[in-house]
């Protein structure tokens, strides 16, 4: 990996050429700065050096042997041959010994074609000198969805199994054999379908031969991209840039630029091939009004269903007032997107009552970091999983809910990072981990604070940081001092000696970075989750250091930005608080309107509000709200109370089932604006392929319905929009415009024009002044310790799949995952007399369903687990309506459940 | 000087100083009674740097095959750092042909630990392991019961003679190979120590600096170590006492000290014997081994190990030393496990059975070697039907040179094995060859750039 500028440290000569040499160089990456050609096969720049192919060898003036270039180390003075005609015969030789195993005409030398056929042809080999192979009718594997393996094309030059080792970490290839016997494998078993693979693609991007490549691209090889953009992912929050080829308007190929500051050329299952819902034939094309009369969604013009919902607003907030009015914004969509739809209730419709799903997944954190740091995002950014010496993950699972962060944390613990999980479950990254505290659901806030005070105890803690950066040390060691290890271990189900080592090896090793998840927000002591873990990054002196600090994994490719832009009831663009006059002005000047003054009522509560028939009227832009909300029943319910519920989306869902107004909204990959990742990461999106039938971009039709309503903003681009966010919140954006994103955009806070974003975030001391320590005790979850219901259920996500589901279950992903499964430990399913294969059915206090279980010992005997991806599971009808006092973000992480066999009339013992 | 009295095979019978028949295993207590661990005792009352000196001045050089300077190798280490240092005993003996470890670990095991241990002193390890060839299951026992001698004897462990290593006491372990040849190759063996498939590292880095588990590693063969006893008991002059500086003179170096000698093949009395290095074949032959079998006419012989390459009828005076490959075409004296053929042999039979075994145990690392080995034997096969042609015999010449005589085309040297095998028997015995061949009509099908 030779990223980076380093110093020259000499020279040499290659081919009669002077060279300069660098620090780490071979005499290939020597030979390639100064634009020297060697001919390579298992070489790659992001990989070690294998060194098998032999097609680098060169010659060495006082060295009898030929040497690999690859691997080689040049040195000062060193004289090098790479183009002798010993050379080239003895690479045309190894070529065509190579080619002895493979059927005739498998390859033929092609200027234009894969790598190996390149290479062919620039050492003009044209067959082998041995016969061919015969072709084995067996030797395709299209078992997978998205891979296909032919063996015959395969030269076991281990790119693949370097690939998957070094950048996924997944160690899914092997070589079987020996000698020409040898053969890749995927694991034990035959089909690549059976094995560990995760269809990251990083194999099939370095295959030399095309032996493994994919499935969609082998199907469209004929079709030409017409169209090559770059962009970002529309999945989770890690946000990565992908280069979308796309052929008369259908996306035909994914990839990831290698220069990509986010994931360097990686992707994962999900943002690599998980794009054909885009072209999904049940894509909403036309806006759909609910008749009257039949009761019937029909479709009408665009200009009809703009002067309807613009309409029909002003009337509801007319008869009932504008506290009767709100909107949930998309995390889904671009923060013009978000940014227009709150500028829309806040000005026309004169109500704060605006939230996004942040809500509902990082609320807590985002309270708990503004409360103890002074900004309610990740003070890190992700290139310090690569920089840290320690890395504690807590209530995140990012090899499945965020696989390029999870592939780049299982490289950084692989290369020496030590790792602490925190989780219930035995989540991969444990298995990678020296410490893995697999607590009991929601008890994160004892855990946390058992840990701070041995910390302090012992003293490992950074006490000048303390000292110096924190405020509330005494208060917090005389909370801690009462605190016992015992009472904590018998809560949390982690022993004391567990507690102790944690202690010891976060305290010792210097700051962390802490990875943190859903698993501490979602649930009713969330944002005490997080501040007690902020507690541990104070203390280790963590928050403001490079390779340390906060660092949540946002759930979205765009909450992060929702909340930025103000989608929250009670704040303004920017986290700006609602009642600071000099915020208030500014505002009043751009928007010709005052903000209302009144904080306004969260996602949560507006579900409740509209249930208890206060609030009339709901614009819900991209989330399916029947099936993400919890307490379902009580949602739809809710839903139905409405008198106007607008929609803004790719497909009819469950919510559609109750709206009046349906909007066709275009993808992630149709639209243009900007998404903000989990590392404050302002990043350019451009439409890769054109949205069906009449869908438009969310932006376009906020602005049109408030033109409608007498509020003409007069924009013309989602980049005017980006230039009055940066004038509204310059603190954060004041330096964010279009033109600055290309091409890895821009990290906030980036207050000017000539600012070049902020990394780490608190580097010169915490935004609100001082860190400050919190003395939090243990509430125990209304759902713990529920008579009759001895399971604590975790509700969450799967890697093949992404939230509700609406994208990748329109994809062939569904081919990998086709349904949630109920995750039970053995001696669990034991006791109630569940066997693999059957479906149990669930019951809550709020709910019941049934799902199909899956018997592992990933889960301990206590805790089970239940994705929610698919309508047909109703993981929400279990989940109840208790929120976080503060957050208001809903419990989706504990649930008291008891299970039985369908149909059985089993209670367990 | 022919050797008067055995030096490592004090404790084994061994013609003509001994019978084979009353040999069995040296208990720890008989060991101590016939002078061992006398030099340990001595080397523990030296510097480290001193030992390292005596052995460099003796010109002990590696048994294993390659022949590299015992002494130098240890000088390689970097200076101790406090962390750990590993001593890799090469006991994976799997060369067709070559024995002679074994036949050492049978019955005098307590000869290599305390080799093991006098090393260890010398360049700082504080852990070593023997890696022996899974198929020597007898062998590894007999290990660890010398071990468990050895450990309550305080010759390793805590508390031991040794004292303390790097902070550590001095152990010593066994580990088994699993039945690959290639984990005989240093750093294969090292990935297979680790726990992984033993395919041999890239170097640099070199084990003296990166070894096992990425620290400094020293890996030497259980012979190599055996000597160490003798060398810092008798000194560097009484071994040098055996052998003789290089035929090529100046500051070629020179092959001293006693060497065990392997023989099979067509041989009356094959075994292990032991002699000066420079003994010539045919006295091994004819006075040690009673001759050629049948009192046949001698044909061909490999010197040590099969990948050494073949000495041809009218080189059966062949000096057998470190000289062996520059003054006889050979690749070296390698493991000194000599094959002797006799007149009925046939060259392609042998050469063909050679490359099966190089086919066979090539790791798949390196295409060279990987596609390489496995076409010589198709093509050998194919000339054994008398199926091939005039014209297979060059190109298979050539395939062999490009991998082999050019060398080093390979991560490791087991290519250059397979080719020296190949490229000498044709170049010595090509009338063999010829013989089964079809005249070439028309070219076999070389179409590289037609």
């Amino acid at each position: 990996m030779n990223r980076g500028v380093s110093e020259i440290i000499g020279g040499a000569t290659i081919d009669g050429r002077e060279v300069h040499l660098h620090e780490g160089d071979t005499i290939l990456t020597a030979a390639r700065r100064a634009g020297i050609h060697i001919p390579t096969l298992c070489y790659s720049d992001d990989l070690k050096p294998e060194g098998g192919c032999r097609m680098c060898l060169v010659e060495i003036d006082g060295k009898r042997r030929p040497s690999g270039a690859c691997h080689t180390p040049i040195t000062p003075g060193m004289v090098v041959h790479t183009d002798t005609q010993r050379l080239t015969d003895l690479r045309r030789g190894v070529l065509s010994l190579s080619l002895s195993k493979h059927v005739d005409e498998q390859f033929r030398p092609d200027a234009g074609g894969s790598e190996f056929e390149r290479l062919m042809h620039e050492l003009n080999v044209t067959g082998s000198m041995h016969g061919n192979a015969a072709r084995d009718g067996e030797a395709i594997d299209d078992s997978h969805p998205y891979l296909r393996f032919d063996r015959d094309a395969c030269i076991t030059c281990r790119r693949c199994l370097n690939a998957c080792e070094q950048i996924q970490g997944q160690f899914v290839y092997g070589i079987e054999g020996r000698g020409a016997k040898s053969r890749l494998i995927f694991g034990p078993g035959e089909r690549f379908a059976d094995s560990a693979c995760v269809a990251c693609g990083a194999c099939v991007e370095h295959c030399p031969t095309g032996a493994i490549s994919d499935r969609d691209r082998v199907a469209s090889a004929a079709a030409e991209p017409d169209r090559v953009t770059d962009s970002v992912c529309g999945y989770c929050g890690v946000g990565c840039r992908l280069r979308i080829e796309a052929h008369d308007n259908k996306v035909v190929r994914i990839s990831a630029p290698d220069d990509a500051a986010v994931n360097h050329g990686h992707l994962c299952v999900k943002g690599r091939y998980a794009h054909a819902y885009h072209h999904s034939p049940d894509r909403l094309t036309r806006p759909l009004l609910r008749d009257e009369v039949s009761g019937e969604l029909k479709p009408v013009s665009w200009d009809e269903a703009i002067a309807w919902a613009a309409t029909r607003l002003a009337e509801i907030r007319d008869a009932y007032g504008p506290a009767c009015v709100g909107c949930i914004t998309s995390s889904r969509s671009t923060n013009e997107a978000g940014y227009l739809l709150q500028k829309l209730f806040r000005t026309a419709l004169g109500s704060n009552n605006v939230d996004c799903c942040a809500r509902i997944c990082h609320s807590s954190t985002a309270l708990a970091l503004q409360t103890v740091t002074g900004t309610g995002a990740a003070s890190a950014s992700l290139v310090d999983i690569e920089r840290a010496s320690t890395i504690v993950v807590a209530g995140a699972n990012p090899t499945e809910a965020h696989p390029v962060v999870g592939a780049r944390i299982k490289e950084a613990v692989l290369r020496g990072a030590k790792l602490v999980v925190v989780d219930p479950r035995r989540i991969e990254l444990a298995e990678f981990a020296d410490l893995h505290l697999a607590l009991r659901p929601g008890t994160n806030v004892p855990l946390f604070n058992a840990i701070a005070r041995a910390m302090v105890d012992r003293g490992w803690i950074d006490e000048q940081y303390v000292t110096e950066r924190c405020e509330g040390y005494d208060e917090f060691v005389s909370f801690t001092d009462g605190l016992d290890y015992d009472e904590a271990a018998e809560i949390t189900g982690v022993s004391v000696k567990l507690i102790k080592a944690a202690a010891e090896l976060i305290g010792r090793s210097g700051p962390a970075l802490f990875v943190h998840g859903l698993g501490l927000s979602e649930l009713t002591q969330g944002t005490a989750s997080i501040m007690t873990l902020c507690n541990i990054g104070m203390l280790t002196g963590s928050i403001g250091k490079p390779g340390a600090g906060m660092l949540p994994l946002r759930g979205q490719n765009n909450v992060q930005g929702h909340a930025d832009m103000g989608a929250m009831p009670n704040q303004l663009t920017g986290y700006q608080p609602l009642d600071d006059p000099a915020v208030r002005a500014r505002f009043t000047k751009e928007w010709g309107v005052a903000p209302p003054l009144e904080p306004g009522i969260a996602s949560t509560d507006m579900v409740k509000a509209a249930h208890r028939g206060e609030l009339k009227a709901m614009w819900v832009q991209g989330e399916d709200v029947a099936q993400s909300e919890p307490n379902q029943t009580h949602t739809i319910e809710a839903l139905r109370k409405l008198e106007l519920l607008i929609i803004q989306d790719l497909y009819a869902c469950e919510s559609t089932e109750y709206a009046h107004l349906v909007l066709p909204a275009a993808g992630a990959l149709e639209q243009e604006g900007t998404f903000t990742n989990g590392e404050r990461r302002i990043q350019h999106v451009r439409p890769a392929v054109d949205p069906p039938g009449e869908a438009r971009p969310d932006w376009r039709v906020v602005a049109d319905v408030a033109a409608a309503m007498g509020h003409d903003w007069g924009y013309t681009s989602p980049a005017d929009v980006m230039a009055e966010i940066a004038r509204v919140a310059p603190a954060k954006f004041g330096g964010v415009s279009y033109d600055r994103l290309t091409p890895d955009g821009l990290q906030w806070p980036c207050p000017t024009p000539d600012h070049p974003g902020t990394a780490t975030v608190h580097a010169d001391g915490f935004l609100r002044g001082k860190g400050l320590l919190v003395s939090i005790p243990f509430v125990p979850s209304p759902e713990h310790d529920q008579n009759g219901f001895p399971l604590l259920l975790i509700t969450g996500r799967v890697l093949q799949h992404y939230n509700v589901g609406t994208m990748t279950r329109r994809t062939p992903n569904r081919d990998l995952v086709d349904m949630d499964y109920l995750e039970l430990a053995a001696h669990d399913a034991a006791r109630f007399e569940i066997e693999p294969g059957d479906t149990a059915e669930i019951h809550s206090r709020w709910g019941r369903t049934e799902a199909p279980v899956r018997i592992t010992d990933r889960i301990v005997p206590g805790t089970a687990f239940l994705s929610f991806h698919f309508p047909e599971s109703h993981a929400n009808c279990l989940v109840g309506p208790q929120v976080d006092p503060q957050s208001r973000c809903p419990e989706y992480k504990v649930t008291a459940i008891r299970v039985r066999r369908a149909g059985s009339e089993s209670v367990g013992r | 000087m022919a050797l008067d009295k055995p030096i490592i095979t004090k404790r084994i019978p061994t013609p003509p100083f001994g019978d084979p028949a009353d040999r069995k295993r040296t208990t720890f207590a008989q060991y101590k009674r016939t002078g061992g661990y006398k030099a340990l005792e001595q080397a523990l009352g030296m510097a480290p740097a001193d030992i390292t000196n005596v052995v460099k001045d003796s010109e002990l050089r590696g048994r294993g095959g390659a022949g590299f300077s015992c002494g130098l190798k240890w000088t390689f280490l970097p200076q101790p750092d406090g962390d750990r240092r590993y001593l890799a005993v090469n006991a994976d003996e799997s060369e067709p042909g070559t024995f002679k470890d074994r036949i050492l670990i049978d019955f005098d095991p307590h000869l290599l630990l305390e080799g093991i241990a006098i090393a260890c002193r010398a360049t700082q390890c504080d852990t070593a392991y023997i890696y022996i060839r899974g198929e020597y299951h007898k062998q590894a026992k007999t290990l660890l019961v010398a071990l468990e001698e050895a450990y309550a004897n305080q010759i390793f462990g805590e508390g031991s003679i040794n004292g303390e290593v790097n902070g550590r006491p001095l152990n010593c372990y066994v580990h088994r190979g699993a039945g690959a040849y290639i984990c005989g190759e240093e750093t294969g063996l090292l990935e297979s120590l680790e726990g992984k498939r033993g395919w041999p590292r890239i170097k640099p880095p070199f084990p003296a600096v990166k070894g096992l588990f990425g620290r400094p590693t020293v890996i030497n063969n259980v012979e190599t170590l055996m000597c160490l006893p003798f060398i810092i008991s008798k000194g560097a002059d009484a071994f040098k006492a055996f052998g003789k500086a290089s035929h090529f003179g100046g500051n070629a170096p020179g092959s001293y000290g006693p060497k065990l000698f392997g023989v099979s093949g067509h041989v009356k009395r094959p075994g292990v014997y032991e002699e000066e290095l420079g003994i010539k074949m045919s006295t091994l032959i004819n006075d040690y081994c009673g001759g050629i079998k049948g009192n046949r006419k001698f044909k061909a012989a490999i010197p040590g190990g099969v990948s050494m390459g073949f000495l041809s009828t009218d080189q059966f005076d062949a000096e057998l030393d470190f000289d062996i490959g520059r003054r006889y075409g050979v690749l070296g004296l390698g493991t000194a496990g000599v094959i002797v053929m006799d007149e009925s042999t046939d060259i392609v039979t042998a050469t063909r059975n050679i490359v099966r075994f190089f086919s066979h145990e090539s790791c798949g690392q390196c295409t060279p070697c990987r596609e390489g080995s496995g076409w010589l034997y198709q093509m050998l096969c194919r000339i054994e039907r008398g199926d091939g042609r005039t014209k297979d015999i060059d190109l298979m010449d050539e395939i062999a040179r490009s991998m082999g005589a050019m060398p080093g085309t390979t991560i490791c040297g087991l290519a250059d094995g397979t080719n020296w095998a190949v490229k000498t028997a044709i170049e010595k015995f090509r009338g063999d060859f010829e013989a089964k061949c079809k005249p070439s009509v028309v070219q076999i099908g070389v179409n590289v750039g037609a």
